[in-house]
């Protein structure tokens, strides 16, 4: 049994960023927040936006008890709290306690109401783990962050991601060829789709030709002025638009 | 620990309003693009499919030449529109793949040097979203990738026992059937259907299932695999694959509106949605019998 027999740690390289090595804590902590924030100033073009439809007004109702069970109930207990170490286990029984519930509705409400996204859900710890498998982790590329955010921010954040999620598809904003991050459309249906094309292609005595592509360092280049005209064409109102806004300013992340 | 520096990026890796985010960043991209190509004069025909960060073009030709440069063509434009829209595309990631059923199909080579990418190099497997599709989309490599990797799971699990002590056979059948079994049959909805070779595939899966009939058992190793799998408590794997695959087929019932599966169906099922050119309705009845794809096997 060669795999029960003890395995040599792989020997160190320090983390090379532009070029030169990170030896001390402060440069190390630079590398990794210059990489993952690379996309910071890139500059777009907005021109584009004009060619896609005024998608139908979205109406935002006050939130209700039970959307929150419902967003509370695919958590999983044992995933890892964020800087006030208030785990989904805690809150879970918090929730069950009808007064606690109510306040947690009426924050969530009032944040939309108001605008406003409070500073104390921006806080986040990033934990900084390797890759699995790769063959030397000598650069910050090498290494996935996992964001450790408030979990009663999450919650209210599942809240309204459940409810955007259901209206937008429902009025038609999200293409049908999309398949990732939305509900109901997994990667199976993408692979079924692909493989009904093909087939289909080949009875109509085509070559089916693919090219797969792929966008670097996705979710931190997305651009935020971009993002809102995009929210407006999707048809929210000005004051989810703008809880946006503040939703996505002045967050701060701290390192370990 | 660091000190708290700013994070002035739209969307936060954590956060559970990130994936919603994304799609709606990507919404008015796919559709610019699918305009684009509607608005030049001769008619492409591309399809294009998204998964978060990985994107697809897919093109239906009947000669190579003119489908690589349909490709480079609407490649050039979704990286023009991306570009705008402030995201980079790692061109050298960017990956071609012919699917054929001749049998010795050529495979051209695409020269992306025009967009700053390279000359593309043609491999046998392409991996897309944990599926391994092989030119001839018979998924061989695909099942016996899984195969392996359970089985390799398998004997890792021989550490939680010996013959004496250990778990309990009913504590290792739920073992293999919540964490082995979905596993190894990742995917089977893209193969398993009527009219499709298929054998080699089950039998990588029989193999699969047999080893852990016997571990969790602990029969001798020339018991017979169907007796083992009685008294395991496992449905033969032809069996199972079946009545996934029933499930799954009611689950296009229930599917909304907006999802892409509803314009390949037949016109009564397509809800509403305009059908797409290769759509079930837009066949002839010999190629309907030919693509059995939504059929129950």
């Amino acid at each position: 049994m060669n795999w029960v027999k003890k395995k040599n740690l792989l020997t160190i390289e320090s983390i090379l960023y532009e070029g030169q090595s990170c030896n001390t804590l402060p440069d190390l902590w630079h590398a990794l927040h210059s990489s993952y924030n690379s996309a910071k100033n890139r500059p777009i073009n907005t021109s584009f936006l004009n060619e896609t439809p005024q998608a139908d007004q979205i109406l935002w109702p006050l939130f209700s008890k039970q959307e929150f069970k419902d967003a509370i109930a695919k958590c999983s207990s044992s995933s890892t709290p964020g800087l006030d170490h208030i785990s989904w286990r805690h809150l879970k029984s918090l929730i069950t306690n009808d007064r606690c519930l109510q306040k947690i509705v009426q924050i969530a409400n009032v944040c939309i109401d108001l605008e406003f996204w409070p500073s104390h859900f921006k806080l986040s710890n990033t934990v900084v783990i390797p890759k699995p498998n790769k063959n030397n982790y000598n650069s910050p590329k090498l290494f996935q962050p996992i964001v450790l955010l408030n979990t009663t921010g999450k919650l209210i954040e599942k809240a309204i991601s459940n409810r955007l999620q259901f209206q937008l598809s429902a009025n038609g904003f999200i293409d049908s060829h999309q398949f990732g991050g939305i509900q109901q459309r997994s990667t199976t249906d993408a692979g079924i789709y692909l493989t009904r094309l093909i087939r289909a292609g080949w009875l109509r005595q085509c070559h089916m030709s693919v090219l797969a592509f792929d966008i670097a360092q996705f979710f931190p280049s997305l651009n935020y002025q971009f993002l809102s005209l995009c929210l407006k064409k999707a048809g929210l109102n000005t004051n989810i638009v703008w809880f946006f806004n503040s939703y996505h300013s002045n967050r701060s992340t701290s390192y370990s | 620990m660091s000190p708290p520096s700013n994070v002035n990026v739209s969307i936060g890796q954590g956060s559970a309003l990130s994936p919603i985010l994304s799609a709606l960043y990507l919404a008015p991209i796919i559709k610019t693009f699918k305009k684009r190509i509607k608005n030049l004069n001769k008619e492409i025909p591309i399809d294009i499919l998204s998964f978060v960060d990985d994107r697809l073009l897919i093109s239906q030709e009947k000669s190579y030449s003119l489908s690589n440069s349909f490709l480079l063509c609407s490649y050039n434009i979704i990286s023009k529109i991306l570009i705008d829209a402030g995201l980079v595309m790692e061109h050298s990631k960017t990956k071609l793949f012919h699917f054929t059923r001749a049998r010795h199909p050529p495979n051209p080579s695409i020269n992306l040097s025009s967009v700053r990418g390279s000359v593309i190099s043609l491999k046998p497997i392409w991996q897309y979203l944990g599926f391994y599709f092989d030119r001839k989309l018979n998924f061989n490599y695909h099942t016996h990738f899984y195969a392996t990797k359970c089985l390799s799971a398998l004997s890792a699990m021989k550490m939680l026992g010996n013959s004496s002590r250990g778990l309990l056979p009913i504590q290792k059948r739920l073992l293999y059937r919540t964490y082995v079994l979905p596993i190894a049959l990742y995917g089977f909805q893209l193969w398993f259907f009527k009219g499709t070779p298929i054998v080699k595939n089950i039998t990588e899966l029989k193999k699969m299932q047999r080893r852990a009939a016997l571990w969790i058992t602990g029969a001798f190793r020339t018991s017979p695999s169907e007796g083992i799998e009685a008294i395991a408590g496992l449905i033969p794997i032809t069996l199972y694959l079946r009545k996934l695959n029933g499930r799954h087929h009611l689950r296009y019932a229930s599917i909304p509106l907006s999802h892409a599966i509803n314009s390949l169906l037949d016109s009564q099922h397509t809800k509403n949605q305009a059908p797409h050119k290769t759509a079930t309705s837009k066949l002839t009845a010999k190629q309907q019998t030919n693509l059995m794809t939504w059929q129950n096997s």
